[in-house]
């Protein structure tokens, strides 16, 4: 994790990354207001574009039409999104243009070749009101033409532009016409409100992420959200005091689209997990489960972290305890809901925490910034803070009936497609565990590849693999040779260009089945394949897959009577694993500089590689599309 | 709180949201007179101060007020009067 050590002595860098880190604590040591947020995001601004800095943020080109005011969220937006490690460059749309931008086949929103769009609906300029004695027909009716209004002209432009978007939707106002009565009443506007936005989660496309503005609302008090004074005089849509929550929403979502979710929970156990001190206390002293206040609010803590765990977020133990104590209370105590097989890595010990995270992620081959960290003791977390700024550090409140919330608040984990890697992940880290023991015990390389009994297959991009793909390719730093980052369309375009070859590889052994773990692309250049991305996730390193997919590779190569195979590696702080990877498959170095190698291989003098991995019995063929 | 305290509380407002390090300010100061003060700048000036001293201009006030000497007045009886509106 070079950016705990910068590589480069240069004092400027230094000065950046400590100026940097400065920000990113100043950012989110508070609920800071909307104007010290502004400030915040022009300091952040000015730091992104030190080059040090600049290179470690992923660049999102970001449109932004709205039916309200966009000048005053904007600025806080920019930070939140710096926050989440994206660098954003912008285009904004004309002030309520809104359809006309996005149909528009040459005009500035579609040349400007946005990835995300971002369209933000002001409720009080909803498309149209049904009216109050409207029947159930009428507004279902009202519903189909406002979400096809709405939908439409995004489909339009995803088709045109690859771009993802995210969509507003609507919430309702403190005040009801009708009463209580409304509840009953199809065109009463609350209600209206609530069937509009179920329509559009229903009908969104894969490509539509809907901002759930009106669960925002609820959250602040539909009072809070909405201040008439600015949206008569300023037509600003969300009230100052809420801005900093939408924009929170808005970075989440489009650093999820980006793949920079984050992907693993650090928690401390004591006073975290259970009230009171395990060691001292005993099993039976603990606080946890039903017959005290403060045991519900810790189970009710374990219950949502179980909740994260089963769609995908993965947990880990870090906490200063006796081991065997601290394991006894998940094995032993009855209350517990979290148990020791929903943490992929344990560890409980005296040394400074600091020190336990670096090597919890390098145990999971996972960055820094993949993070976050839950302690109830502050100075736990300013010890974490101060050696390790890269991670995530949640202000708990003193109460652990607060520990939901406090963590809700922060939209860490955002997703926007569930997949079933997802659903599986703590699973295939356990069997990554049990590989590495097995490891352990073997002491011949090939005869413990071979007693893996694994079986791969080996696939063009499929449609019904394009999400799992886009997200594999933007979250992989480790083994990547180009390190590109993609939409879901460029995925479906590649898939269908006549120029490209396209693998994907599935791999399944004896412990478990790991899922799509490798992506690669390249397109014909004359009498070249030319390689433009090969990535892997670590999980499945040393396996072998690089070489079983090198014989796809020439295969294709051959088949196309190409005479050259031609790779690239650009080295980031991340990529060190993979600067040998064209030599290691016989390719010789042919050129470049310090920000890209060329490498080359004559097709007529390659031959297969040998691999442990049996493709002919194809491993499970993917579910059939939709 | 004084009228030159809330003189200057609203000039490290201003500063920060222009974003200048520094700003003098005094009663006669306009808008006009102080680069990156325009219409935008001056609804985000209004809800820091709105913020910042606890207090709520009525929707007409925010769009009619003509010079930082205005503003102070305004600000000064909404600190010292009974709850205005």
């Amino acid at each position: 994790m070079s950016v705990t050590s910068p590589s480069s002595s240069d004092g400027l860098n230094l000065q950046a990354t400590d100026a940097w880190r400065g920000w990113l604590r100043d950012w989110s040591v508070a609920a800071h207001d909307y104007s010290t947020l502004v400030r915040l995001s022009r300091q952040g601004e000015k730091l992104a574009t030190v080059a040090e800095i600049e290179r470690r943020l992923v660049p999102v080109r970001l449109a932004v039409v709205s039916t309200a005011t966009a000048d005053f969220f904007l600025p806080i937006l920019k930070g939140a999104l710096l926050r989440a490690g994206l660098r954003p460059s912008l285009y904004v749309a004309p002030y309520g243009q809104v359809t006309p931008s996005l149909l528009s086949a040459d005009g500035p929103l579609a040349t400007f070749r946005p990835q995300v769009t971002l369209i933000a609906n002001a409720t009080a300029h909803m498309p149209g009101w049904p009216s109050l004695d409207a029947s159930l027909d009428d507004v279902q009716q009202q519903v189909d033409d406002v979400c096809r209004s709405l939908l439409d002209p995004c489909a339009v432009f995803h088709e045109r532009t690859g771009s993802e978007i995210v969509l507003d939707n609507f919430h309702a106002f403190s005040w009801r016409a009708s009463g209580n009565f409304g509840a009953k009443l199809p065109g009463d506007p609350t209600t209206f409100v609530r069937r509009l936005n179920l329509a559009l989660g229903d009908r969104a496309p894969r490509f539509v992420h809907v901002n759930d503005v009106a669960a925002l609302a609820e959250r602040r008090g539909l009072e809070t959200w909405f201040d008439e004074r600015y949206w008569y005089l300023a037509k600003q849509a969300v009230s100052f005091d809420c801005v900093p929550d939408y924009c929170r929403s808005l970075a989440s979502i489009i650093g999820a689209i980006l793949g920079r979710s984050k992907k693993c929970l650090l928690l401390d156990l004591d006073n975290t997990l259970w009230g009171g001190v395990v060691g001292d206390d005993g099993l039976a002293g603990i606080q946890i489960g039903e017959g005290s206040g403060e045991g519900e609010a810790f189970k009710a803590f374990q219950t949502y972290l179980k909740q994260l765990k089963d769609r995908g977020v993965l947990l880990a133990v870090c906490s200063k305890n006796d081991d065997s104590i601290a394991r006894s209370a998940f094995t032993d105590h009855p209350d517990m809901v979290l148990r020791l097989d929903d943490f992929v890595v344990f560890k409980a010990n005296w040394e400074p925490k600091s020190g336990n995270i670096r090597a919890i992620a390098r145990e999971m081959d996972l960055p820094l910034e993949s993070f976050v960290f839950v302690d109830d003791n502050p100075a736990e977390r300013e010890e974490v803070a101060q050696a390790l700024p890269e991670v995530t550090i949640p202000a708990m409140p003193d109460d652990a009936a607060g520990f939901v919330r406090a963590l809700d608040a922060e939209r860490l984990f955002e997703v926007v497609a569930l997949t079933t890697e997802d659903l599986q992940r703590t699973a295939t880290y356990h069997a990554r565990r049990e590989t590495l023991d097995a490891l352990g015990g073997a002491t011949d390389v090939g005869a413990y590849l071979a007693s893996l009994l694994m079986t791969a297959s080996v696939r063009p991009f499929e449609p019904v693999s394009f999400e799992r793909i886009t997200q594999l390719v933007n979250k992989t730093n480790q083994f990547n040779l180009t390190t590109p980052r993609v939409v879901p369309a460029e995925i479906e375009r590649l898939a269908s260009d006549p120029r490209t070859v396209t693998f994907s590889v599935r791999l399944q052994d004896r412990f478990a089945d790991h899922g799509l773990i490798s992506v690669f692309f390249a397109h014909a250049d004359g009498p070249a394949l030319v390689i433009d991305a090969w990535l892997m996730s670590c999980r499945v390193l040393g396996r072998g897959v690089e070489r079983l997919l090198f014989n796809h590779v020439l295969a294709a190569a051959r088949e196309r009577t190409l005479s050259e195979i031609v790779g690239e590696y650009k080295p980031t702080d991340r990529n060190m694993l993979v600067k040998d990877h064209y030599a290691g498959l016989g390719f010789t170095r042919d050129g470049g500089d310090g920000t890209s190698e060329r490498w080359r291989l004559r097709v007529a003098d390659a031959t297969p590689l040998e691999n442990c991995i049996d493709a002919g019995t194809a491993a499970r063929e993917p579910r059939a599309s939709q | 709180m004084t009228d030159d305290q809330i003189l200057y509380r609203v000039g490290e407002i201003v500063a920060e949201t222009v974003g200048l390090a520094t700003l003098a300010l005094t009663p006669a100061t306009t808008a006009a007179d102080v680069e990156g003060w325009d219409s935008l700048a001056n609804v985000q000036i209004i809800v820091a101060i709105e913020k910042r001293f606890g207090i709520r201009f009525r929707t007409g006030e925010i769009a009619s007020i003509k010079s930082v000497g205005e503003l102070v007045a305004r600000i000064a009886s909404r600190l010292s009067g009974p709850r205005n509106g």
